[in-house]
């Protein structure tokens, strides 16, 4: 057997072996199958890429992880720089008051909300309909697992983007579950 | 009219407001946003549901990334044969 062919054969049983552990970890980093696949295929092609960085010396699942993690961080901070995202429509009037009063939206009153099922799915939901840069805005506090100053720094955007981000997109989702939810 | 114009500088609009409490879960606030963005939500009863929603929102998320961790996620045989397939060709 050729070496190359050697190696896609060891990068292929390590598929069988550790593609779902991979996937788990990158669908809780994302919180999207989609892309958590996308990721996932992305680190073996790497791996087959650049096996021989693989000196042997971690488990290949360490190896392995180690790629995916640059990968998701890539991914966070292609997708937090990309430009602007058009606002499908204004939250407030010319004088920045609400265009919506509260008697519009009295979700939020509502009793064990997050007890309901339904309520998390709706907003699961309604996360999926956001622009993937304002998605992750307000994921990254629980998946990179980081103070804000910290997140800023490895996604390379300053604090005040950083924010302004979260509000798009919390301004989205309270629309869409205006919306969805009553 | 007068009225109005010192509610202008002494408070903030609701889209600065609300602004102002994603801003506050970031960074710090200044003393003069404190104050401001306290005057205006102790008016407004949207912006005070708003800050009430983003928390709430905040929450599900959690909820819902630590109820996906849980589940058993799986890729298909289907992906990884075709990733397989794909690692076989990079190496013909």
């Amino acid at each position: 057997m050729s070496e190359i062919k050697e190696v896609s054969s060891m990068v292929s049983d390590w598929v069988h072996e550790y593609s779902d552990h991979l996937y788990s970890w990158a669908l809780y980093k994302t919180s999207s199958k989609v892309i958590a696949e996308d990721l996932v295929q992305e680190t073996f092609l790497s791996a087959f890429q650049s096996h021989s960085n693989y000196a042997g010396k971690s488990t290949p699942k360490t190896w392995l992880t180690a790629i995916l993690n640059n990968k998701i961080l890539d991914y966070y901070r292609k997708k937090t720089k990309e430009g602007t995202t058009p606002i499908s429509q204004t939250y407030f009037d010319e004088r920045g008051s609400w265009k919506n009063q509260i008697s519009e939206s009295l979700w939020s009153q509502q009793d064990h909300l997050l007890d309901n099922p339904d309520f998390n799915a709706t907003l699961a939901e309604c996360m999926g309909n956001l622009p993937e840069k304002w998605r992750l805005s307000v994921l990254a506090k629980y998946t990179l697992e980081k103070k804000p100053d910290e997140i800023c720094q490895e996604l390379q955007i300053t604090k005040s983007n950083y924010w302004q981000m979260i509000h798009r997109a919390k301004l989205q989702l309270k629309e869409c579950l205006d919306k969805n939810w009553v | 009219m007068i009225g109005q114009k010192i509610m202008n500088w002494a408070t903030f609009s609701c889209k600065e407001a609300s602004e102002m409490i994603e801003k506050q879960a970031v960074t710090k606030l200044s003393s003069a946003e404190k104050i401001k963005l306290s005057m205006h939500t102790a008016m407004c009863e949207t912006c005070k549901a708003y800050a009430r929603e983003s928390e709430l929102i905040d929450k599900s998320i959690l909820n819902h990334i630590k109820a996906q961790a849980e589940e058993k996620n799986n890729l298909s045989d289907e992906f990884k044969t075709n990733l397989i397939r794909k690692l076989e060709d990079k190496s013909e």
